[in-house]
């Protein structure tokens, strides 16, 4: 029997303004300002809702029946706004392209504008679970930083740093024999 | 939106739980794994304080996620790598599991099924599967007239026999079939793995133990069961369930002649033959006695041996008619007793027939609480009536399961007739039915109806009885089941012989020094070779009442459970008879090729031992239990010896205490066997060298005595705890001040040998371990040694008070660091 194979996005959402309950005139470090929770009423079904329905409209009948039957949201977490799908590895671009033309949350009328950004493609949900381990970690880090007062947030850099070494890195394909799409990281930016 | 038809996926989805995919599959047991893959998440209020986004909630949320997604890992990680048939205990475990999911117990065939189905296994049934191509379909119609050819041969005639047959004799002329028992049948095909005679029980041990190539004395007899039992052994012998061992490799020898001719015969044999009683002789007991030879006048010991006579009812009306006799020996030395008992014979030109029935007269072993239970579930007497005559058949039956063999008088022994036990597989649990009361039992035990009046013959001992007692074939019951009503035990028809047994109870009494210890006891069931495997069966298939089935043990575990009632096992721990002699030296050999397949880096080098005080280098061969080495010691001059005899001689126990008590020198070689009991620590093996302790003038003694006791500098004032608070402190002041200083004392050769007390010198080896384990029973380290007589006798002498003389270190072959323990003369048992 052949292996189905899959790709994992981890995504995060960001938004570019304060959340609603917050006071305006309180300054916001820039650190918490681009990883702000989502509102409590995001559920998974929501989401897999709006990809479904803008596959549908980007991509027509075709697009929607290759994504409808292996999408999946294999983890979402509202407090750190980041959410992990699951896709066949055959059509994940249609997906990657979906969640760049949304632009605003499904829940609430209207849904608070926001940006989708997908941080990790990879072939193993354990890969895309370290990934995420990663980024919390430097972010961890970038915090304490913040917290102490100071304002070169090196974790930060590292974390953008990582972002851009594994843009280089995509340049020069990987020779790896066993499972060459497993660990294609890529950055939107 | 459709649901997707695939196979239930176990890539559930992680932060909501959804419905199995598949309903069929168990909603329940699913929800198990699915939440290995629900990674915990926290809700924004935890990350907003009062709507506001701040710090310290925001690190705290990413530790939250960190957490959650680390331990998801973790437990993805154990649930995809685990099988179905993993998750089965061991015992439970199937070789086929992995492709065949009706080999896993019903609540994991299910994931069974679609593992296989996701993983690579064959799907295909073996007996299914259609031949896809000309050639493999041609020769599935070859098989098929083949074997529709051999069926023709297969099934023997029955005959009638109208007449009804006392199942005890075998008077009857019923016909059956035909046996064959001849050796050569045995040895099937030279070309096998095991070149030995196959136990009949060698199929069924081979699935499940370890089958050492070399025969042991002949036999391929299984040296352990495959999983691991040690615990498990020693909990069914001694606390709930049964062990039961595959003995048919004893040998026996039958002795045929008239009374008179038979005990002049045991009088070369046996020094004690005249104190054995005239029940036994009747053949109303059993009894075992060690058999010695006389080699130039004096006795020398040969090995234990278990004799039964054949009670002969017409015995009264004609005394000269021969009787026949059992002697079950150890088969490593039947050679040598077979071929003595002959050189008496012709030597004393009696008139007495000896047969070597090897591989006629099979056993089993049971020990264990469970082990009547087991029996009284297995055998039915064929006998069945109510008001039976048999008096055997009646105490049999007025057993119950808790009637232990240790109960019954010494030497207790049971004949009769069974029924196929194949007729009422598989066996019921029969605390279902009536019990017996236990006062019940108490009757039969006090009267014991078989030694009153004249007993019956036993039909063991008649040759053919053991003949007309093989089975029918499988091919022959089966239509018989097929006809009747399920769940019902077939009804014997007079096609089915009785199966002629004998039962006898062993108490497992040792004796030691001054002690006597009641062991649980044993049932061995001598049963003709044939028929072991049917009751066997049934053996290992009963439904203990504790749960469990009787645990099949290998000799292994025949060694563990003698070494717990620390009972010396023969040949083992017999080094002085020729058959323990060569036992030693194959287990030298064993051992010395054992540790020549090891790399340097990992074996024992035996040439840089150190024993402390400068000393280097083992104490002879560091394979052996080296006794040429301890005799050389001495000085004294090794007789030459032929490669096989035993440079060392057993003394008796009787003997040892009176040269104790007379002060008489025993001769240089001769040896006891002691059991051995560790005071403290330590653990002791094979082969390990005992020291006496050293004399009072060495500072030694005093700090291998320390070992035993430490006692506390103001244990004076605990004991005057009920004095006045003044007195205490008084005393508590006087031991202030007494006490040496340093304070703690350091303690001897601290750099020497790591602060342990030194072992003694060469001059104080007593002798060599020849069982040496932990024993659970006692819940310290014991052992089962050989000691020369004459170092332990000047171990007695010089401590004629305390009892410092019993005191003895032991050292394992190839470490430095000796234990303290205590030693016993074993007398019987």
């Amino acid at each position: 029997m052949v292996r189905l194979k899959d790709r994992y996005l981890l995504v995060n959402i960001l938004y570019s303004d304060l959340p609603p309950g917050h006071p305006k005139d309180a300054p916001v470090p820039d650190l918490l300002l681009y990883n702000q929770p989502t509102a409590g009423e995001l559920r998974p079904q929501h989401l897999l809702k709006a990809i479904r329905g803008e596959v549908a409209a980007l991509f027509g009948d075709c697009g929607a029946g290759a994504v409808d039957r292996s999408l999946q949201v294999k983890y979402l977490s509202s407090a750190t706004s980041t959410f992990i799908l699951r896709i066949s590895r055959a059509h994940y671009r249609l997906v990657w392209a979906a969640l760049a033309f949304m632009n605003s949350l499904p829940v609430g009328r209207p849904g608070r504008p926001c940006v989708y950004r997908v941080v990790r493609v990879s072939g193993t949900m354990r890969k895309v679970e370290q990934a995420a381990i990663q980024r919390a970690k430097l972010l961890m880090l970038a915090a304490r930083d913040e917290m102490a007062g100071n304002k070169n947030t090196s974790a930060l850099d590292a974390l953008f740093k990582a972002d851009k070494v594994e843009t280089r890195r995509l340049a020069a394909p990987t020779q790896d024999q066993d499972e060459p799409d497993e660990d294609v990281a890529m950055d939107e930016d | 939106m459709e649901r997707p038809r695939t196979l239930p996926s176990f890539d559930g989805p992680r932060s909501v739980r959804r419905p199995a995919q598949n309903a069929s599959a168990q909603p329940a047991k699913r929800s198990k794994l699915q939440d290995a893959r629900h990674i915990r998440t926290q809700p924004p209020s935890a990350v907003l304080e009062d709507g506001r986004l701040d710090l310290a909630k925001f690190l705290d949320s990413r530790k939250v996620e960190i957490d959650a997604l680390e331990t998801s890992m973790q437990k993805c990680t154990s649930a995809n790598n685990t099988r179905a048939f993993q998750q089965v205990p061991r015992a439970m475990r199937r070789r086929t599991a992995s492709h065949n999911p009706k080999r896993v117990p019903r609540r994991l065939r299910d994931r069974a099924r679609h593992e296989q189905l996701s993983s690579n296994a064959p799907t295909v049934e073996a007996r299914k599967r259609r031949p896809k191509t000309t050639r493999a379909h041609l020769r599935r119609e070859m098989a098929k007239i083949c074997d529709s050819q051999g069926d023709s041969h297969r099934h023997a005639t029955m005959t009638e026999s109208g007449q009804e047959d006392d199942p005890n004799t075998c008077d009857a002329q019923g016909e059956g079939l035909e046996a064959n028992n001849s050796v050569g049948d045995y040895m099937i095909n030279k070309m096998q793995k095991h070149a030995g005679p196959r136990l009949p029980t060698h199929l069924w041990h081979k699935k499940r133990a370890f089958i050492p190539a070399k025969p042991y004395w002949g036999f391929s007899i299984p040296q352990t069961p495959t999983e691991k039992c040690y615990r498990a052994t020693h909990r069914a012998s001694t606390q709930q369930g049964a062990v039961v061992w595959d003995m048919t490799y004893m040998s026996t020898i039958g002795l045929e002649g008239v009374d008179d001719h038979i005990k002049r015969l045991l009088e070369e044999c046996v020094p004690e033959v005249g104190s054995f009683g005239q029940q036994w002789r009747a053949g109303k007991r059993h009894e075992t006695f060690r058999i010695h030879k006389k080699v130039n006048g004096s006795w020398r010991f040969v090995c234990p041996a278990t004799m039964i006579w054949n009670p002969d009812f017409r015995r009264s009306a004609q005394p000269e008619k021969p009787r026949k006799v059992f002697i079950r020996i150890h088969p490593s030395c039947f050679e040598e007793v077979h071929d003595y008992l002959l050189a008496v014979i012709r030597e004393k030109s009696l008139p007495l027939h000896i047969e070597d029935l090897r591989f006629e007269v099979g056993s089993i072993e049971l020990a264990g609480s469970g082990s009547t239970e087991a029996l009284l579930g297995v055998l039915q007497p064929y006998d069945d009536k109510d008001g039976t005559e048999d008096a055997n058949v009646r105490i049999f039956k007025s057993f119950n399961a808790f009637t232990e063999p240790s109960v019954l008088h010494t030497g207790a022994l049971l004949a009769f007739g069974i029924k196929d036990p194949r007729l009422a597989y598989p066996p019921k649990n029969i605390l279902a039915s009536k019990l017996n009361t236990a006062t019940a039992v108490m009757d039969t035990l006090a009267n014991w109806a078989v030694e009153q009046g004249d007993p019956k013959p036993i039909a063991l001992f008649d040759k053919d009885c053991r003949m007309r007692a093989s089975l029918h074939p499988k091919s022959v019951l089966d239509p018989r089941k097929s006809n009747d009503i399920a769940g019902q035990a077939l009804p014997a028809t007079p096609h089915d012989r009785p199966i002629p047994i004998m039962l006898l109870a062993s108490s497992g009494a040792v004796t030691y020094g001054n002690s006597q210890a009641m062991r649980p006891g044993v049932w061995t069931l001598l049963a003709p070779w044939d028929c072991v495997l049917s009751i066997w069966y049934s053996l290992v298939h009963y439904p203990l009442s504790g749960g469990n089935n009787p645990r099949f043990g290998g000799l292994d575990e025949y060694r563990q459970v003698l070494a717990e009632q620390q009972s010396p096992w023969f040949p083992g721990d017999f080094p002085t008879t020729d058959a323990g002699w060569a036992w030693e030296l194959q287990q030298r050999q064993h051992r010395g090729h054992v540790w020549s397949t090891l790399p340097r880096g990992k074996r024992v080098a035996f040439e840089s031992v150190r024993l402390g005080a400068a000393r280097q280098g083992e104490e002879g061969s560091g394979h052996a239990c080296d006794w040429e080495y301890l005799i050389d010691l001495q000085g004294f001059e090794r007789r030459v010896l032929p490669k096989d005899q035993p440079p060392i001689d057993l003394m008796n126990a009787d003997d040892f205490n009176s040269k104790l008590q007379l002060k008489i020198r025993p001769p240089a070689t001769s040896t006891i066997i002691a059991s051995i009991r560790l005071v403290g620590r330590g653990v002791v093996r094979e082969c390990a060298r005992v020291y006496r302790l050293p004399d009072s003038t060495s500072p030694l003694r005093e700090q291998w005595l320390q070992q035993k006791e430490t006692k506390k500098p103001w244990s004076s004032a605990q004991k005057a705890s009920n004095a006045s608070g003044q007195t205490r402190r008084g005393l508590i002041l006087k031991s202030l001040l007494e006490t040496e200083r340093p304070y703690p004392k350091p303690a001897a050769n601290v750099e020497d040998i790591g602060a342990h007390p030194i072992c003694p010198n060469s001059t104080e080896l007593m002798g060599f371990v020849t069982t040496g384990q932990f024993n659970l029973s006692q819940g310290r380290p014991t052992a089962i040694a050989s000691l020369m007589a004459i170092k332990a006798l000047e171990a007695l002498w010089n401590n004629p008070l305390s009892d410092e003389g019993k005191y003895c270190i032991v050292r394992n072959v190839g470490e430095s660091v000796g234990w303290l323990a205590r030693w016993e003369a074993y007398i019987s048992g």
